[in-house]
């Protein structure tokens, strides 16, 4: 134990099952929860969209939320949950000397612009006036900015005053991942005394399924949970929206603010494999072995695969190799949420610690039973293109 | 038909926290009002979709800069409609 272990002292989390710690593990723990699934707007894609939220609970100004699109607000918000959960909100100086990791992709587009864009430049040849002349007439100002990956952390700190350093990582789940290990890193060697580090999805857009969908990724006809996907039509993603963050600490500085701990965050383990020359079930059993597994008994693994082919089979197999592993793809429940994947993961760990128990089968014919109290967790993210990672989630004591 | 006034003043209430009531003809959009330049560019962004005009406001606030006028010529409501009233006669002769 040491002063300046991670500790994990605030989660928010937002998915089709609804919001907040207490609604994921009471659906997460109960035996006969069915994910929402929305296969109507996206044919032949399904999705799990978000929930019905009021954002005005995190996001109070009206003017704030104009300017967001539904991914910022939905980051802000989760964000907000967050710090409300570890205690930080409204807290002026604790906010002014947080620091912030935040894992982002694009905000949505403009499809309507998009679509004049397209149609104008049919009867047009001076496409590059076109095109200025569109975005300069056309796209309202403010939310130009909706679209701008680093304005999640911006309007974060706009609405919620979290003022200390500010770091945008893009790059799908490794973003997630690499924002998780550095923001664990920067309290590891003392540069930051708490943080806050998440991501957030928002699926129900076109351009989101098409960023997949351009790589053949997005799974085809009826729902299956995300191990049973290979074989069947497409390319076995079920994209989710939802969003993640949490709120590290050092051990010293949750002690001395007399804050409940959740959970320890071990080092995070990364690893960008080049797939098609080196195996990924390697790669993965590799960070296995950095992730210092403990040797006895059986470990619950709360697993991020997306249902991505490739990636999918070669983590089950990873994972199968070690009998220990006991795996919970939580991406049957709440689909594959991206930048949020890792955070979501290391969050469902840490709730699992917090609460001591584990998680049913969300896939019985492929999960195997846990009985018990996990003292550790595992939490693993392998992107479903490229990216791996992994961190084991402890017993506060 | 509402006047050019009760036109601005709507989009003024839809885009900002501003109560429809509290704007006035004398009301100055800035020093009285109190909108912040994000929300004034999506104003005018909504100002220049109703009234079929490109507002350019890169050469008002150059004017002010230069101080070749003042920020009430420009944003005090009913000049701010004259303005407006102004581009749309010029684009109707043009």
């Amino acid at each position: 134990m040491s002063a300046h272990d991670v500790v994990i002292t605030g989660i928010g989390l937002v998915s089709s099952l609804g919001e907040g710690t207490d609604a994921h593990w009471q659906k997460l723990t109960a035996a006969d929860t069915a994910p929402v699934v929305d296969a109507e707007r996206y044919p032949p894609y399904s999705i799990h969209p978000l929930p019905e939220i009021d954002w005005g609970l995190q996001i109070a100004k009206r003017g704030d939320q104009r300017q967001m699109e539904t991914w910022q607000r939905l980051g802000t918000y989760t964000a907000g949950l967050a710090l409300d959960d570890a205690g930080i909100k409204g807290d002026e100086a604790l906010c002014a000397a947080m620091d912030m990791v935040v894992a982002a992709g694009g905000g949505e587009r403009d499809e309507t612009v998009d679509n004049a864009i397209l149609e104008a430049s049919e009867t047009r040849n001076d496409r590059d006036v076109l095109l200025n002349e569109k975005l300069t007439t056309e796209l309202r100002p403010t939310l130009f900015l909706a679209q701008l990956s680093n304005l999640l952390a911006g309007n974060i700190s706009i609405v919620h005053k979290v003022t200390g350093s500010s770091r945008t990582f893009m790059g799908e789940e490794g973003a997630g991942v690499a924002a998780v290990e550095t923001a664990a890193a920067r309290i590891r060697s003392g540069q930051s005394t708490h943080v806050l580090v998440g991501g957030a999805f928002q699926s129900e857009h076109p351009d989101m399924l098409l960023g997949y969908e351009l790589g053949g990724y997005l799974h085809r006809g009826p729902w299956k949970p995300v191990w049973q996907r290979e074989g069947a039509e497409g390319g076995g993603v079920v994209s989710g929206s939802g969003a993640a963050f949490l709120v590290l600490e050092s051990r010293e500085h949750a002690e001395a603010r007399g804050r409940r701990i959740y959970a320890t965050l071990g080092p995070v383990h990364s690893e960008l494999t080049r797939r098609r020359k080196q195996d990924l079930g390697d790669a993965i059993s590799g960070l296995m072995d950095k992730a210092d597994v403990p040797a006895n008994g059986p470990l619950l693994t709360m697993s991020g695969a997306s249902g991505a082919h490739a990636a999918t089979k070669a983590e089950k197999a990873a994972l199968e190799r070690n009998p220990q592993l006991v795996a919970r793809a939580f991406g049957t429940l709440t689909g594959h949420m991206k930048e949020a994947q890792f955070p979501f993961a290391v969050a469902l760990a840490a709730l699992a610690i917090d609460r001591k128990a584990g998680y049913p089968a969300f896939d019985a014919s492929n999960e195997k039973a846990y009985e018990g109290t996990p003292n550790s967790v595992l939490a693993t993210a392998i992107g479903y293109h490229y990216f791996e990672g992994m961190a084991l989630v402890g017993a506060p004591d | 038909m509402s006047t050019t006034f009760e036109k601005v003043a709507k989009i003024i209430a839809d885009t900002s926290e501003i109560d429809l009531d509290t704007i006035t003809p004398e009301s100055h959009t800035i020093d009285d009002l109190g909108i912040d330049s994000l929300d004034f560019l999506d104003i005018v962004f909504a100002i220049d979709k109703e009234f079929g005009i490109k507002v350019p406001l890169e050469k008002w606030t150059q004017d002010v800069n230069d101080g070749k006028a003042s920020t009430d010529d420009y944003f005090l409501m009913k000049n701010l409609c004259a303005k407006i009233d102004g581009l749309v006669a010029a684009k109707a002769a043009a």
